[in-house]
Order: structure tokens, then sequence, then C-alpha cells
């Protein structure tokens, strides 16, 4: 996966926790747990959800992903998004 | 739970709590006042799977700051059936001033633990709107799939007749009070009748709720709710039913949705949904149906009766309506969830209608 896409990650998830004054402690790394360490909440991945969305091109049925543990840092969003076939 | 979110206490409810949950319930969720109190005591007490509250709450100086609520519900699967109870989350409320606590994460976890220790071997959650259905997802539940809604929208009374809407639609509804094959629409359903019914009638053991009498009786009580039932007699003999649901409100626009049916011969299937299209259009309202756990044929059908896919947009477009589900305890941790036999995280494990949520 292109180090494009997990810079365009971590801009993202590093938006939604400005916007929800959320400080996160450290840098976020590829590898920095964002759901199970409870970083990301439901509005933070709604918009995650809806931005997955665009870049496939298509709504997802996320009955098909299993989120806790694939979009849990940017690293595997990259790897999901890379497996989905999307769009740059 | 944060820092701050240690400060709460989280205890299930006791009765001194009542008037906070129903305040809350009337803010939060505009359930109205002239049958809010009437609606908890129907959903909570009157249910006839009622053994306590199912309600949890964040209290923090005396105050409610937040609550998760359940609805008992009992289900069955399997030849021969066997039956479990499985509580169903229908609401949240965390006050705008008690969030970002963790207080959502902090009550589910609670609830969770007390349902386990009370024996219960699954949660599950028919009414998830976005939020919930995320943090649902990365809190470990599992979605079964998008319950695939279709709709059947009223052929439009002709421009011209516009002037005469009133006249027509009163001919229209009168029109609608008789089904196909001469059913009558009935606000009440023969719940004895419907419960014999149901016991006799061919049934493939994916899980459905268990339509005993008592919980017929009980479940069409929903003050929210109004309901219109078609029955399909011969030979003096109940052969099927079909329930259908609008939002009760003075005005009561909204669309028409198809509840609960049961039939005694699968053929009969085209003559009750014919009723339910004949009502539907007399009062001039979209029809309504989940299809995901219809058969094949019963899906074919109802394109064929003009039913097409309803008009879904945003994201989760694709992933709701659904129902999440969560096992309790160790078996929490297995790849395979199954209960009574059946896969309880696979749409094709279930027998599913919107009777089954606590939204209609």
């Amino acid at each position: 996966m292109s180090a494009g896409r997990r810079e365009e990650l971590r801009a993202l998830v590093l938006s939604l926790l400005e916007e929800a004054e959320k400080e996160p402690e450290g840098e976020i790394g590829d590898q920095t747990s964002l759901i199970q360490s409870g970083l990301l909440d439901s509005l933070e991945l709604l918009q995650i959800a809806e931005w997955v969305s665009d870049r496939l091109g298509a709504p997802l049925d996320l009955s098909t992903v299993d989120v806790r543990e694939e979009w849990d840092t940017i690293a595997g969003m990259a790897d999901f998004l890379e497996a989905r076939g999307a769009r740059s | 739970m944060s820092e701050a979110g240690k400060r709460y206490e989280l205890v299930p409810y006791e009765d001194r709590y009542r008037d906070d949950v129903l305040r809350l319930r009337n803010v939060f969720w505009g359930i109205a006042a002239e049958w809010n109190a009437e609606h908890f005591a129907w959903q909570q007490e009157q249910n006839p799977c009622f053994d306590g509250h199912l309600i949890y709450l964040a209290v923090r100086d005396g105050e409610v700051g937040g609550m998760r609520v359940l609805q008992q519900s009992e289900w069955e699967a399997g030849g021969p059936p066997r039956r479990f109870r499985a509580p169903c989350f229908t609401g949240t409320v965390v006050q705008p001033e008690h969030r970002n606590q963790g207080l959502f994460a902090g009550l589910t976890r609670f609830a969770e633990s007390d349902l386990a220790r009370r024996g219960y071997p699954c949660v599950l959650n028919l009414s998830a709107g976005p939020a919930t259905y995320m943090s649902s997802l990365a809190a470990g539940w599992r979605a079964i799939g998008a319950l695939q809604p279709l709709v059947r929208r009223p052929r439009v009374v002709g421009e011209g007749l516009r002037h005469r809407a009133a006249r027509t639609l009163i001919r229209l509804a009168a029109r609608a009070r008789r089904g196909a094959d001469g059913q009558a629409a009935s606000p009440r359903l023969r719940c004895s009748e419907a419960a014999k019914l149901v016991a006799e009638s061919p049934w493939d053991g994916r899980i459905r709720p268990v339509r005993s009498e008592a919980y017929l009786r009980w479940r069409f009580r929903d003050p929210s709710s109004r309901y219109t039932f078609f029955h399909l007699d011969r030979a003096g003999r109940l052969d099927g039913y079909v329930a259908l649901q609008r939002r009760a409100s003075p005005l009561s626009l909204g669309p028409c949705n198809v509840v609960d049916w049961v039939l005694r011969d699968p053929d009969d299937w085209p003559a009750l949904m014919q009723g339910a299209i004949r009502h539907a259009e007399g009062l001039q309202q979209p029809l309504v149906i989940w299809s995901a756990t219809l058969s094949a044929a019963q899906q074919r059908w109802l394109r064929e009766a003009g039913f097409e896919d309803a008009a879904r947009t945003g994201p989760l477009a694709r992933s709701l309506p659904t129902v999440l589900v969560r096992m309790l305890g160790e078996a929490a941790g297995q790849d395979t969830w199954e209960v009574a036999g059946q896969r309880i995280d696979r749409a094709s494990g279930w027998d599913l209608r919107m009777l089954c949520s606590d939204a209609f």
C-alpha cells in the first residue's frame, strides 16, 4: 500500500480527532490502535465509513467488515482499501 | 471509561429512577407525553417475558447522565424447537453535558456483563441507527447484513381528481377495508386462533419470535403504533393472517409496514398480500416489507406486484436496517456464534419480520 494512502488516512484521522477536541497521547503511527483503544468513537467512524465508501465508489456493506479488527489502525484501513480496490 | 467517566455510578434500574427515565425518553426520543408512561409500562412491565426492568443507568451526583434500555424477547429455533431469551437494546440516551466520557461504551459493557451473569446467551439490537451501528461494530458486535426493505408506492390519484381528493380517498379507504378474497380489515388480531395457527403451520426452524397467545396480545398493544389485520378464513378455520403497522399519531401519516404474517399454506401468500396492498392503496401510502429473509419465490412475487428497493442514501445505505448480535460470556470469543443450533450472526439463520423490532 502506498505511503500516500497512509498519509491521507492519517490526515483524516487527525482532523476528525481535532474536530472532536480529542488529544491522542503521542503520534498516530501506522500501528496505533484507534478503535480498540477507544480513541475513535461512533461519530468519527461514521465519517471514516463515508470516506471509505467514497473511495470505493459505492456504499459499503459493513456486515462484511470486521471493523474492530480491520479498521483499528491506519495500516489496517489502508490494507482494507487496497484489498477492496479503492481508487486513489 | 475516561477518568472523568469513572465518577459515574453504573446501576440497574430501580423504581426511584422512573421519573428520570420517563423524562429522558420524552426529551431525547420524542416519545409523546400522552403515551410515554403507558409505553414504558407496556415495553417493560407488561411484557409477558418480564423478569425485571432491563434498563442501565449512569448516575453522577444523583443525576441520571445516561441510560441504555433493552426490551425482553423470547425466540425459538430448530426442530424440535428450542426456546431462548435474548434481550434487545432499544435505545440510548447520553445527556449533552455528560457526553465524551465513555458512558455509551461503559453502560454497554455493564449491561452485557449483568445480562451474561443472569444467564442470557446473547443480546440483540434490531433498531440501531448509524451511530449505534458503528459503535457496536467497534465494540465487537456483528451485523447479519442489511434487511433489504422493499417498498410499493401507491398509484397516484390523477391530477384532474385533486379537487375531489377528499371524496376519492374516503371511497378508497372504504374499499380498503376489504382485502382480497373478501378478507376484512380488522383492528384486532384473533390472538388465540393466531397462536394455534403458528403452532400448526410449517416452519423451517430458523430463529423466530415465540408467538404465544400472551405474546401476540401484548405485542400488538404497543401504544406508539396502530395495527390493522387481515385474517384468511376457510371453513371456519383461521388459515393465515397479515399484520400492518403505522405510527400512531393524530394524522397517521407515514408508510404502512408489513410487520408480521403467518400462513398454513405458503401458496396463500399472494392472497394475503393482496389484502395488504389494497389497504395501503386505499390509504395512498407506501407499503414496506423487509425482504432479506423471505424466500426467492416471495421476493419475486413482491417485485412483480410492484415492490422495489427502498431508496437509501449515505455510507451505511447497504448496511441498515440490520440485526446486530453479540454473544455473551465465554461464547463471545468463538468464531461461530450459534444459539439453539442456528447461526445468529448470519441472515440465513433468521426468519425475520418487523414484528421482531421495537421500532414497529
